[in-house]
């Protein structure tokens, strides 16, 4: 059996500052591994006695391994160029299935989680709801800004692209309010529980569901799922915050 | 040198082929972990409890990733034994890996149901009660709090066991060792396992919030815990006739060797399943290195050899 945890280390880091002038870390980690945006590597670092495992959304394939983000409050951030980690994965599920590209709302909080889609060209059009600020990242010419999350429905008019959202839990909720029901069907939003394992071990990253015996896992089937399946007033005490 | 471990049972002797197994609520169902390691390498498999009918997962903030521990606040978080028997238990490889579930039920008659019901199921080597039973019944202590209650629990979940093993699980709380081991062993228990967890908070100063769990908190356990739950094993063995299973915060193979010195037979793996899924797996090879090391031939060699200076 092939070792599923794999020990590595970090080939490359630099600062990125680009959402609304805050600094993330992104992390070049040695592997040999493929993914697609939407996926995430758990990884584990060695910056503290008790180390617990963290994920982090994959952005960029190289020759020597998988870029990953991270923020400043995650573990990962504090590493630097040659420290060893351990990752499994990539984990989680695609929301996207290559033949159509999908218009990516985000708000500037969150937006780390479609910056994978952005790097990877996959998505037709980047809305940002907020005011505008100064934005320094790749694409930014093909930004829309919208103000207010109620106008979403009006700016994504009768555009049948999917639609991936990442937003904080009032955000998402107000988002998911001002879509229809049909619309809500090709839209899918991250979720941003916290996850333990990564493998569905654990259990901690279950959605409540009504229909289905025991809930709905995120952290493999997700973590964007179908907004439709969302439940923000029994569910959404559990969403993270991003600042 | 081996790593076997002999458990005296009232069904006779459990032999485990070492002394490392799963705690309950950490490793998921098992099959889970079908591609991360050997199921069949564990002394024994303990999955995620189960209760008669299934839950839905906590709608507050379960878990938080303390400094030294995890604090842990899943609710309900189980699916149906059903579920488990029919879809699950076909796939571990119970015939040389024991398996033994963890039972959570609402009150004393739904405990006997749960366990009459499990003692006809031929894969299950056993059952673990665990002592925060009756669990959601906010009307009702848990038994473990009066004496009489927790024997009457004992001795009607016993005489309905048939041929299984039962263990018996200290509650999320600081407990009276010697009268809850005095109980469990008079009436019945097979084994005592002497650790679950104890309360555990944790506040972000930002939010102004507690960070998880309903009540602000929840069952916390791993390393930061690990001189509590020893002295729970150790004490717990003092007492004990029966075999006792210690844990709590073991994260390398010299936790295990401390708790077995400190008089347990085996051990169960918690939160180190959550610092990286492979965890026991690679525990067994550390302690056969370990043990080989340090000359030890067998667990049987050191069982309960710390003195007090
Ligand atoms: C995420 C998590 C979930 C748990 N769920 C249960 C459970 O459902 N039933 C139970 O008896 N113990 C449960 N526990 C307690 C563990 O089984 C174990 O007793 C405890 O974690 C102590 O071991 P450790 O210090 O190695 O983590 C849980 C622990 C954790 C960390």
């Amino acid at each position: 059996m092939k070792d599923f945890v794999t020990r590595s280390r970090i080939l490359r880091c630099m600062d990125i500052q680009f959402f609304g002038g805050k600094t993330y870390r992104e992390f070049e980690i040695a592997s040999d591994e493929n993914f697609e945006a939407g996926q995430y590597l758990m990884i584990r670092t060695g910056n503290r006695e008790v180390n617990w495992p963290s994920p982090y959304f994959i952005h960029k394939k190289t020759a020597g391994g998988l870029v990953v983000l991270a923020r400043e409050d995650q573990e990962l951030y504090k590493s630097g160029l040659n420290d060893c980690v351990e990752y499994w994965g990539p984990r989680g599920t695609t929301p996207v299935d290559g033949k159509e590209s999908p218009i990516l709302v985000t708000e500037q909080g969150a937006r780390f989680a479609v910056y994978p889609f952005i790097c990877g060209n996959a998505y037709n059009r980047l809305i940002i709801v907020g005011h505008k600020r100064e934005d320094i990242g790749q694409n930014s010419e093909m930004v829309e800004y919208c103000e207010e999350i109620g106008e979403i429905s009006g700016l994504i008019g009768k555009d049948e692209s999917p639609v991936i959202g990442a937003f904080n839990p009032a955000a998402a909720k107000a988002f998911a309010k001002a879509l229809s029901e049909e619309r809500k069907k090709n839209t899918y939003i991250f979720v941003s529980n916290k996850k333990a394992c990564g493998i569905d071990g654990c259990k901690g990253c279950y959605l409540h569901n009504d229909d289905t015996s025991f809930g709905i896992n995120v952290c493999c089937k997700g973590p964007f799922m179908p907004l439709g399946i969302i439940d923000f007033e029994v569910d959404g005490r559990c969403f993270e915050t991003f600042l | 040198m081996n790593l076997k471990v002999t458990l005296p049972t009232t069904q006779g002797d459990l032999v485990l082929k070492n002394p490392i197994m799963s705690a309950a609520g950490t490793f998921g169902y098992g099959i889970e972990y079908e591609k991360v390691m050997n199921l069949d390498c564990l002394g024994a498999i303990v999955p995620n409890s189960m209760a008669l009918t299934d839950g839905q997962p906590s709608t507050a903030r379960r878990f938080y990733q303390s400094d030294y521990g995890f604090i842990s606040s899943f609710g309900a978080n189980n699916i149906s034994y059903k579920t488990f028997i029919h879809e699950i238990l076909p796939r571990l490889p119970y015939e040389t890996t024991p398996v033994f579930i963890d039972i959570k039920a609402y009150d004393l008659e739904e405990l006997t149901e749960f366990v009459s019901i499990l003692s006809e199921v031929k894969e299950l080597a056993g059952m673990e009660i665990n002592l925060n039973c009756p669990y959601g019944n906010y009307a009702v202590p848990s038994y473990w709090k009066n004496g009489a209650q927790l024997e009457e629990m004992v001795r009607k979940v016993k005489a309905v066991a048939g041929k299984k093993i039962l263990w018996f699980k200290a509650p999320t709380a600081e407990y009276p060792v010697q009268q809850i081991v005095d109980a469990v062993q008079d009436n019945g228990g097979d084994a005592f396992v002497s650790f679950n967890a104890i309360g555990g908070y944790s506040v972000d100063i930002e939010t102004r919030k507690f960070r998880c769990g309903s009540g602000g908190g929840g069952g916390y356990s791993g390393p930061g815990i690990k001189p509590y739950a020893l002295m729970c094993a150790h004490n717990s063995c003092k007492t004990a006739k029966i075999p006792v299973i210690g844990g709590g915060g073991i994260v390398c193979a010299r936790d295990v060797l401390e708790y077995i010195m400190a008089g347990a037979h085996a051990v169960q793996i918690g939160s180190a399943n959550l610092m990286r899924p492979d965890f026991m797996e690679r525990l067994i090879e550390e302690l056969q290195e370990l043990m080989d090391k340090m000359h030890i031939e067998s667990l049987d060699e050191i069982r309960g050899c710390a003195e007090y200076i």
